[in-house]
């Protein structure tokens, strides 16, 4: 066990030096850089700039110098703890990710507990009546959760809490709130708004983890040890909580990990419906802007995260199952 | 769309205006001022100097549109980021000279004045004496010739002569100090077109404006500070040069440090925050007609949008206080229907003359040659134009507004050619097109559709990004127009990028976009100048003949030729030439449908606005364009909110 | 439990009744395991949906009822129209009643007004717009529709959009594309799962190792830049229908991680079991074990796991477009019909512009719970 962590632990910078590569080709790959871009966003108002200023602009962003010296550059920055600067924000990317950071991982986290809240019980429940109409029921919602396109979810929400309630869900905050300092008030003002996206992102989770829930249940459920419980009588419920329910939800638990990378990528789509200031966005915006730094930093960061993630659900699954343990 | 009676003036005078010296009459008010009362209690508490001590000695006195209002609130707004700091230069539209709310007259802003020699060579700009900047710092002549000194004449921050600063042997004007308030230009050629150039020099803008607070940026500037100072600064702040530096320091939205003129300054944000927060300049210059001092509005708020989508919802839903920018027009019936319970009211700006929507084609197309003649061949140009059917375009993605013309000026401004040349071939007759390919030798086959000559398919392409609303919409129904006509014809939705570069490396066979230039034929970027850039597809090769001197490219010929002739002469000519020429020019433009236009007169760009149902003195017809630096031009410092 | 009493595989052998039970005997894995998925009456009721839906993929100029790509200002955002039997209290055969339009002077906004006096008779297999049937069969007869005489008359059973194009036979050719993108995509991905995974899982070893970390490496990357580095490096200049396939194909390389590792599971555990010993015993080739063996033993579990791809491509497919990055108009497609339902105008002013979405909801429900049955009834080991 501790070889095997020591083991994940020795790739990790390997795997992280691959991604690296991976995410400066694939910013790389669009035609054009970041200057491209700037002009024709100024170019579609009217303004132009002279060939001597691009070409100094260029010059200042390092632009004119080979791939491969622009990607040493970042790595070498990186190494030395520099996220490196926003071409398009003028500003550093740790300070542009950071104050983002806080706000994805909120809104994802509350998702996170959404979809669980609603996914567990609706497998359980699923499970103990399987192919009774309960169960086709709660199949149903649960791939219509995931069926339904995100984007759209979220704007027919959006107008649906204006045109009925007259409450606005644009932002995270109320206007009075968004250039606010930090305050109780602040967080409270997030908190009435939060849930809405964090609903619409729990959603589309539900059935996968439903599912999961429910095949894990059926197979506990035909175990000899429930039959004995079964057999001295324990009612049902108490039965099937007691024990089955936690060996089914176990696998649930243990890939918490792969999840923390969806923390941060989750939602962008109802994050650009919605304008949330969380960083799939700004991930977006920087791919088309080829912002290449600030991009690749995100893409970095989710990497690491996902290698985090998959070592934890790893060491979960082995704590949680003394069959792998051992092995 | 309803023309307002107001624009049926013609804009004569403020081209005659160029032609008689220019002289502000005197200060009428010699009252005491007023002051915002957040200013006031400044001044009490001994914070501020007192009104009279911060405004110039001659004010500029701005006449309310309606009333005279009453001081404070804030004006709540959207941007969507730091590409679009434009949002904020058209808001304050901070120049030396301004255009006046009809886009008629060239007006006195931050100079009292100017005059000019009677060959137009010599140019005197009359500074306001005590006038200050957003710091209280002085703003003097030293300002401009800190400008032409340290930035015109510095190579490393303009390796090349401006293009409205240069003589015809491409050197720079000469700039001299007259005295403290006083400015003399002087170029070796009649420059009629420099008053004009003036008023596009923002003092908010990324490129550097024409006067620049040199007691600020010296300290950032090696001829002032000394080159050690300077360089010790550099390094400090890890950049490589000093144009860095200075480049960082000098554009407004970019560095809430640096004072402007404008009547809303920033404090202590940037077009970067999430919300950009400029507040009342204390110093600013202008005054109601009452002697209170300008803005009466506290504050204005850009907040940051990230999807075009959700600003046009939070418009929807009220959070807007006035919003013209990044309004969806097709939104319009929405906005509409929801303005009393949100509290707001939607009026609409037409677009100030051109085209909304022109299907350019490529007069230097090269990927294939005899598609090329073809593109070039001014019968298959009017065929084409007569194959649209317009009034599906102006239903359809216009909402019904607007007119169908061909990309001319505004039947209210003097350039415009007449109601002949505006609707030149824009008649929807199929036979007549049909006639017209068939004599091009464009025969139909066996499914109807048309090959070139020498037998090879015919089919077009058009390239359009969704940049203003119903592009695409329009660039469907055109190629939908063409396939009645026999050509296949392919609609490319392309993002702006991968646009704009094909369009530089000439593979575009056309393109949709706007001409929303045609008021300004001489000066700036006119679209249908060959050499603009940026421009259209119309005409790279020439652009490259141009650029490169006749090294590369290819020699404008014909129209195209005459276009840049017509072009040339303007520019050193009177105001009366100026007319025939810009009459000529547009003539020559409907004739040769190099743009083929569609509707015009539209309120599509930045023309449908959203404003708070207390806010007063919004001016219901205002001239809509970026030169003129809409809503700038409605001047934003005296709405004010009542009750 | 009452599912395990039920279950023919269990019950067989104690059935009184031979034949039935010979038969499930000498069935072949495929027909147990579709005799155990009938039980899943949900995922069979959806089974005919997909039927009905294949069939509108295949030839949907048949079933529409205009040329879609047919506009028309004045036919713009009309609410869909109801089919009729009864007009005035009495039974009729069906209609629809006309509609007007006209544009309201202060919003500006496209208004319709019901002609309850003018009936326009809606009937099966009448004639219209010419089209070729499999693309070669020239046919001018739909399903559904106006019967000619009314020229100039259209019907929108699920109204227009904002050009006057009709929804429902614009929706008929999205099917189309979308369908057969998920489809070819989940085909391609397929048989490079089946590849890399059967390869992976029955060489093991470093092959194994090397495929393995690829697969990590595609699942480690957020799926937006590889998407976007994909479309952007597609040609400018390529036509709608290249790019249609372009997506087609970036959909399916980004998509046969999922695959290959189920496939390799199975090749783990099977390498195992007896009858795969067997066979190499009796000294049976590799290529004979792979595939007259191990594949046909865990075909179902692929058609399953198939079937669950599917309707991820087709929601990714919208997905694309919804980032600008998919199919463009003039394309048809799912996506390109969402796409142009997000906006304040449509969700407001014209709702029935959603409905594509409803479509996509309904089969990737149909092929989720399918996939389900499948996989439930393929499992030998399941309850």
């Amino acid at each position: 066990m501790h070889l095997f962590i020591l083991k994940r632990l020795l790739i990790a910078p390997f795997l992280l030096a691959i991604f690296s590569v991976i995410a400066f080709v694939l910013i790389q790959a669009p035609p054009g850089d970041f200057l491209t871009s700037y002009i024709a966003e100024l170019a579609q108002g009217g303004t132009s700039i002279g060939q001597e200023q691009i070409e100094a602009l260029r010059q200042q962003y390092g632009l004119d110098r080979p791939t491969y010296v622009q990607y040493f550059v970042w790595v070498g920055n990186l190494l030395q703890g520099d996220l490196g600067t926003s071409f398009e924000w003028r500003r550093s990317n740790a300070e542009l990710i950071g104050e983002r950071l806080a706000l994805t991982l909120t809104m994802t986290t509350i998702s996170l507990i959404f979809t669980w809240a609603i996914a567990i019980p609706a497998g359980i429940i699923s499970a103990v009546r399987q192919y009774s109409g309960i169960d086709y029921v709660i199949t149903v919602l649960n791939y219509i959760g995931l069926a339904t396109p995100n984007f759209l979810l979220a704007l027919l929400i959006m107008w649906f809490a204006f045109d009925q309630f007259g409450v606005t869900v644009t932002g995270l905050f109320s206007p009075e709130y968004v250039a606010a300092p930090w305050s109780l008030a602040r967080v409270a003002d997030m908190m009435s708004r939060i849930w809405l996206p964090a609903l619409v992102l729990a959603v589309a989770g539900t059935a996968e983890v439903a599912r999961v829930v429910r095949a894990n249940l059926l197979d506990e459920l035909d175990r000899p040890y429930t039959e004995m419980a079964r057999a001295k009588g324990l009612p049902e419920w108490r039965l099937v909580l007691k024990y089955p329910t936690r060996v089914a939800i176990a696998p649930v638990i243990s890939t918490l990990g792969w999840y923390i990378p969806r923390l941060l990528s989750g939602g962008l789509v109802v994050s650009v419906v919605m304008s949330l200031p969380t960083i799939g966005p700004l991930l977006l915006r920087s791919l088309i802007g080829q912002d290449m730094y600030l991009a690749g930093t995100i893409i970095l960061l989710y990497s690491v995260l996902t290698i985090v993630g998959t070592l934890l659900s790893d060491i979960l699954l082995a704590l949680l199952d003394p069959r792998i343990r051992t092995a | 769309m309803v023309i307002s009676a107001r624009k049926q003036r013609t804009v004569r005078a403020w081209l005659v205006a160029l032609a008689a010296s220019f002289l502000l009459p005197g200060m009428v008010f010699a009252q005491s001022y007023s002051e915002a009362p957040a200013l006031a209690e400044a001044v009490a508490a001994g914070d501020l100097p007192p009104v009279e001590e911060r405004l110039p000695s001659n004010p500029l006195v701005i006449q309310p549109v309606d009333e005279v209002g009453t001081y404070g609130g804030t004006i709540r707004r959207a941007f969507t980021g730091p590409g679009d700091s434009n949002n904020y230069v058209r808001w304050v539209y901070d120049a030396l000279v301004r255009f006046d709310s009809e886009g008629a007259e060239i007006v006195p802003h931050l100079l009292e004045g100017w005059e000019s020699s009677d060959d137009f060579t010599t140019w005197t700009l009359n500074m306001r004496e005590g006038a200050k900047w957003s710091d209280g710092d002085d703003f003097t002549a030293d300002d401009i010739m800190f400008y032409y000194n340290g930035v015109v004449l510095n190579e490393d921050l303009t390796p090349s002569t401006p293009a409205w600063l240069a003589n015809t042997d491409g050197t720079p004007a000469t700039f001299t100090k007259v005295d403290d308030y006083t400015i003399q230009v002087e170029f070796d050629f009649p420059n009629t077109l420099f008053l004009t150039e003036l008023t596009f020099r923002d003092g908010a803008d990324r490129t550097l404006a024409a006067f620049l607070p040199s007691h600020y940026l010296g300290q950032f500037h090696p001829d002032v500070a000394g080159e050690e100072a300077v360089q010790a600064l550099v390094d400090e702040a890890g950049l490589s040069s000093w144009v860095d530096l200075f480049m960082q320091k000098a554009i407004p939205p970019d560095n809430a440090d640096r004072p402007t003129m404008a009547a809303w300054v920033a404090e202590d944000s940037t077009v970067s925050d999430d919300v950009f927060v400029v507040r009342r300049n204390p110093y600013f210059i202008g005054v109601d007609t009452a002697g209170n001092q300008l803005p009466y509005v506290d504050e204005v708020q850009f907040r940051y949008f990230a999807d075009v989508e959700a600003l046009n919802f939070a418009a929807v839903a009220g959070e807007f206080d006035f919003q013209a920018r990044h309004i969806q027009m097709p939104n319009f019936p929405v906005l509409v229907e929801n303005s009393e319970r949100s509290g707001y009211r939607v009026i609409t700006w037409p677009t100030f003359g051109g085209s909304d929507a022109a299907l350019w084609v490529n007069q230097n197309y090269t990927l294939d040659e005899e598609l090329g003649e073809l593109l070039a061949n001014r019968d298959f140009r009017i065929a084409l134009s007569h194959g649209i059917e317009r009034e599906e375009i102006r239903e359809s993605a216009f909402l019904g507004l607007g007119e169908i013309r061909q990309p001319v000026p505004a039947p209210w401004h003097p350039y415009y050619p007449g109601d002949e040349a505006a609707t030149r071939y824009t008649e929807f007759d199929p036979d007549t097109a049909n006639a017209m390919l068939d004599e091009l030798g464009l025969t139909r086959g066996s499914d109807g559709m048309r090959s070139l000559p020498s037998g090879a398919p015919l089919r077009l392409e058009i390239s359009v990004v969704p940049a203003f609303g119903p592009w695409p919409d329009v660039a469907q129904l055109i190629a939908s127009d063409f396939a009645e006509l026999g050509i296949t014809t392919d609609v490319q939705v392309r993002e702006r990028t991968a646009h704009f570069t094909m369009r530089d490396s000439n593979e575009l066979m056309m393109e949709i976009w706007n001409e929303d230039t045609t008021a300004f034929p001489f000066t700036g970027n006119p679209k249908i100048d060959p050499r603009s850039n940026p421009a259209t597809i119309f005409a790279v090769e020439n652009r490259t003949w141009y650029e490169t001197n006749g090294e590369r490219g290819w020699e404008p010929e014909g129209s195209i030729a005459r276009i840049v002739e017509i072009i040339e002469e303007a520019k050193t000519v009177g105001v009366d030439r100026q007319i025939e020429l810009a009459q000529e020019l547009y003539t020559l433009a409907s004739e040769e449908v190099f743009a083929i236009g569609t509707v015009g007169l539209t309120p599509m760009i930045q023309g449908v606005v959203v404003i708070n149902e207390n806010l007063r003195n919004v001016p219901a017809v205002v001239a809509n364009d970026w030169p003129l630096r809409t809503p700038g031009d409605a001047r934003p410092e005296q709405f004010f909110y009542g009750n | 439990m009452s599912h395990a009493a039920t279950d023919p595989a269990t019950t067989a052998p104690s059935t009184s009744h031979d034949d039935r039970g010979n038969q499930v005997y000498v069935a072949p894995g495929w027909k147990l395991t579709w005799l155990r998925f009938k039980k899943h009456r949900l995922a069979l009721v959806f089974l005919w949906l997909i039927g009905l839906i294949t069939i509108v993929a295949t030839i949907p100029a048949f079933f529409a009822t205009m040329d879609p790509d047919d506009s028309r200002a004045a036919r713009a955002f009309r609410p869909p129209q109801v089919i009729r039997i009864v007009h005035d209290g009495t039974l009729t055969l069906p209609f629809v009643y006309a509609a007007e339009s006209a544009r309201n002077p202060r919003t500006l906004k496209l208004e319709w007004t019901v002609d309850r006096e003018t009936r326009l008779p809606v009937r099966m297999f009448v004639k219209g717009f010419e089209y070729e049937l499999f693309g070669f069969i020239p046919v001018d007869r739909h399903f559904v529709g106006i019967p000619p005489a009314y020229e100039g008359s259209t019907v929108h059973f699920l109204g227009t959009d904002r050009l006057g194009r009709d929804q429902w036979s614009r929706l008929m050719f999205g099917t189309q594309t979308s369908l057969s993108i998920g489809l070819v995509a989940v085909a391609i991905s397929t048989l490079l799962g089946i590849l890399l995974g059967g390869i992976s899982g029955y060489y093991g070893g470093l092959v194994d190792n090397v495929i393995q970390r690829i697969i990590e490496i595609l699942q480690s990357l957020p799926p937006i830049p590889i998407w976007l580095a994909l479309s952007a490096a597609l040609p400018r200049t390529w036509s709608v229908t290249t790019v249609y396939f372009a997506i087609t194909v970036i959909l399916a390389l980004l998509g046969w991680t999922r695959l290959a590792r189920e496939v390799r599971g199975r090749f783990l555990s099977l390498r195992e079991e007896d009858f795969v010993s067997a066979a190499r015993l009796v000294g049976a080739s590799k290529m004979r074990i792979i595939f007259s063996h191990m594949v046909p033993s865990f075909m179902s579990h692929i058609i399953a796991a198939v079937t669950l791809a599917i309707p991820l491509m087709i929601l990714n497919e919208t997905f694309l477009s919804f980032l600008g990055l998919g199919m463009r108009p003039p394309a048809i497609s799912w996506g390109v019909m969402l796409q142009e339902a997000q906006n304040l105008q449509s969700v407001v002013n014209a709702p029935w512009l959603m409905i594509p979405g409803l479509f996509v909801i309904l089969t990737v429900l149909a092929l989720n719970i399918i996939g389900d049955g499948l996989r439930d009834a393929a499992d030998p080991y399941a309850n």
